[in-house]
């Protein structure tokens, strides 16, 4: 509850602290709504209120403005004018606050003596003025820059424009302030009419009531009646301007008119008096601004070197972060890499399982079968040693036959001689083999494997040929259609039902694992055909 | 005959045989290697000695055990003979019938015979000894492919067009002015008669008609 308890105070309490900083009357009023304001600011920042944190942001710089700080005064306005920018806020709210920012600092650097920045800010406050009553504010206010640096003509320029719309809005105050500026004009032409003009704007001011310009057009008549010598009209207007800063409480204010009233005593010992304060006060004046302007460097210096900081961490953060994806994504490459691996490791070893089973089935099949037979006829037959040979032989061409099946090939050249070689081999005085179209293949445009497929399963169709059946021709054929290739095996034998050959069953799954195809057309007396695809 | 033989074979048996073969050729003096390394330490001590070997009889596939092998095949050891000592003769007695490594080892390595083993392989290796001694190579019969560069008959879009002429009731001179006038060449009756008659011995067909019925049946007309 804390918390609505704060804020329900806040209307209350800014009206005051408005009044407060605008129109101090104590010296306590300056440094509290200074620090009022730089917590409003916080609270309307962290609550995400940018608008409310800019104005409060201003009123601050406008206490520590007024309390000579205007270095401060300077950085804080900055810092509104910046979050003002980076902000997308409605036209209506924005112009007003560039308005308003810009003229503080048009103010901040006229105290500075830095005229020409000055300059430069209020030129950028017309450029937002919405109001008559704002232009002829910040006109005003540039006259008096242009009267800073020497240049009258335009300051006249402006001060005719600020009257002259002063006057059409009926707006007695900025006019007579306007008016009043005229004369110090003038004065500073040594147009004595300017005279006439500030006692006109005096006149305005007391009708309105408005102390401050009173007391400015006291001032400027007496500065005035001084530099003619007339000590008793400048007496008079030096008295007046006393009594009102007196009313004012101002401190800055009594300072100026004791500093006429003595000059007008003609005191030699008060005059030295007052000429070593005036030095004293002016060297105190540039060592604080110096002490000010080296704090605001340091500050400076600080924040740049808090914010390199901050950066340096943020760059380490990012970094960090990088890094951790990094590692992460190559964790996860690393993983899908070994499973994949692992996947192949345990094809490739179900594919040498299943290699292995077919030559032990082999092996036990074909040649341990025969051999045991072998031996029991040399146990119980009086086998003559041909029979015994014959016999032997048989084992050994099964044994040559199982090992030529999975021995190395060389497919890389003249695959079509390597063919035909293997072709060859199955011919006798009873089987012919013929080819056709077999030089027509463009073989190297086909991989390795594909080759190698293709001659393990001519090797298999031929080897079935000649252990079943019986065939006198047998023709291979070759036809090639751009990478497809088409091998017709046809032979005359008896046929055979296809179910029955392992050797068949190999050439179907070795051509599966070349995503090829194989079909067989087997009629009982009427041969055998195969069709390879790949 | 030859005088002094080396043989590297890592099968001791198989090696009684050679053995037992050379001896019956009158071959006195013989040596056994089982590595194909030893086979070229013993060939370089017997040129110093002054003794050279006459032939080298050799194995090509060698077990591999814990003795580390310079040469490891009787492939590289051929090579590698006939190119350091090119007036020893070399014969390969393998297992191996694939005619492919006999080509190379014969075109390429001038390796002078070959011999399969197998049922007649010893009776083979005294033939090719014989054959070798006169300067002369030898293949086993199966093998005998290495050396030819005939092949099996290849058929040509020529011959199925005469194959198909001819079912067509065409008399071999009447496919003669048919191939003239179609610019099929060659197109004369004798060529006409010699390619008939080689496809008909290729297809063991007894005449003309079993010819035509014989490559009806195999798809190829």
């Amino acid at each position: 509850m804390a918390c609505s308890a704060v804020f329900s105070q806040n209307p209350d309490s800014t009206a005051l602290y408005y009044t407060r900083v605008n129109y101090p009357t104590e010296a306590s009023h300056l440094p509290s709504g200074y620090f009022y304001y730089l917590k409003q600011k916080e609270n309307y920042l962290n609550n995400g209120d940018t608008l409310k944190a800019i104005d409060a942001q201003r009123m601050a710089a406008i206490a520590s403005f007024k309390l000579g700080n205007f270095n401060e005064s300077e950085q804080l306005t900055v810092e509104a004018l910046g979050w003002l920018q980076a902000g997308t806020f409605p036209k209506e709210y924005q112009q007003p606050r560039m308005l308003g920012l810009y003229n503080q600092l048009g103010k901040i650097y006229r105290n500075k003596a830095h005229f020409s920045k000055a300059l430069e800010y209020y030129n950028l406050a017309l450029t937002h003025v919405e109001t008559v009553s704002d232009s002829i504010t910040v006109y005003n206010n540039r006259a008096n820059i242009y009267m800073d640096l020497g240049e009258y003509p335009p300051a006249e320029r402006d001060l005719q424009r600020a009257i002259a719309m002063s006057r059409r809005s009926n707006d007695t105050l900025l006019w007579a302030r306007a008016l009043n500026n005229f004369g110090v004009l003038k004065l500073k032409y040594k147009d004595t009419g300017g005279a006439e003009d500030i006692q006109k704007a005096l006149t305005l001011r007391k009708v309105m009531g408005n102390k401050e310009g009173m007391y400015s057009s006291y001032r400027h008549l007496a500065l005035f009646a001084l530099s003619e010598k007339d000590t008793v009209a400048a007496y008079t207007f030096a008295t007046s301007s006393l009594i009102i800063a007196q009313e004012l409480n101002s401190a800055s204010y009594l300072l100026e008119s004791l500093s006429i009233l003595m000059d007008l005593k003609n005191d030699t010992l008060v005059s030295q008096y007052k000429t070593l304060t005036d030095s004293l006060n002016l060297v105190k004046q540039e060592e604080q601004n110096l002490y000010a302007a080296m704090r605001f460097d340091v500050e400076k210096e600080m924040l740049n070197t808090r914010q390199a900081l901050l950066d340096v961490e943020k760059e380490r953060n990012q970094k960090i972060l990088i890094l951790i994806i990094s590692v992460l994504l190559l964790g996860v490459f690393v993983l899908i890499i070994t499973l994949i691996l692992s996947r192949i490791k345990r094809i490739k070893q179900a594919e040498v399982l299943k290699t292995e089973i077919r030559f032990s089935k082999k092996v036990h099949d074909e040649v341990a079968n025969d051999v045991y037979q072998v031996m029991t006829k040399v146990q119980f037959e009086n086998e003559s040693h041909t029979e015994l040979l014959d016999d032997l032989e048989a084992i050994y061409n099964k044994t040559r036959d199982i090992s030529k099946e999975s021995g190395f090939l060389d497919v890389t050249n003249n695959f079509d001689r390597v063919l035909q070689d293997l072709l060859w081999s199955y011919k006798n005085k009873n089987v012919t083999v013929i080819t056709r179209n077999i030089k027509k293949i463009t073989w190297n445009s086909f991989s390795e494997n594909k080759k190698i497929t293709i001659y393990r399963v001519l090797q298999e169709l031929m080897t079935n040929m000649k252990k079943h059946s019986n065939a006198s021709i047998v023709v291979v054929s070759f036809h090639q259609t751009g990478r497809n290739l088409e091998i017709i095996y046809k032979d005359n034998g008896q046929g055979c039902a296809l179910s029955k050959h392992t050797g068949l069953h190999n050439a179907e799954s070795r051509m599966h694992a070349m995503k090829g195809s194989i079909t067989f057309v087997s009629k009982k007396e009427k041969g055998f055909q195969a069709t390879l695809k790949i | 005959m030859f005088t002094k033989v080396l043989i590297a074979d890592d099968l001791g048996s198989i090696n009684k045989g050679v053995f037992t073969t050379l001896k019956n050729l009158g071959i006195e003096c013989i040596d056994q290697v089982q590595y194909c390394d030893d086979a070229i330490l013993k060939m370089k001590v017997a040129i110093k000695a002054n003794a050279p070997y006459n032939l080298v009889i050799t194995d090509l596939s060698f077990k591999t055990d814990h003795r580390k092998q310079k040469i490891a095949s009787g492939e590289v050891l051929s090579k590698v003979l006939k190119k350091e000592y090119p007036e020893v003769k070399v014969i390969v007695y393998s297992i191996e019938d694939r005619v492919q490594k006999v080509r190379t080892l014969v075109k390429d390595y001038q390796v002078d015979a070959f011999v399969c083993k197998g049922r007649r392989g010893l009776e083979e290796l005294a033939d090719a000894i014989a054959m070798v001694f006169e300067n002369k190579k030898y293949l086993s019969p199966q093998v005998i492919q290495a050396a030819s560069k005939k092949t099996i008959l290849e058929i040509e879009d020529y011959d199925i067009e005469l194959l198909k002429q001819l079912a067509s009731g065409k008399l071999q001179d009447e496919i003669s002015v048919y191939f003239k006038k179609k610019n099929i060449a060659p197109s004369s009756l004798s060529a006409i008669e010699k390619r008939i008659a080689l496809l008909r011995t290729h297809f063991k067909a007894k005449n003309v008609t079993h010819l035509v019925a014989l490559t009806k049946d195999l798809g190829l007309i």
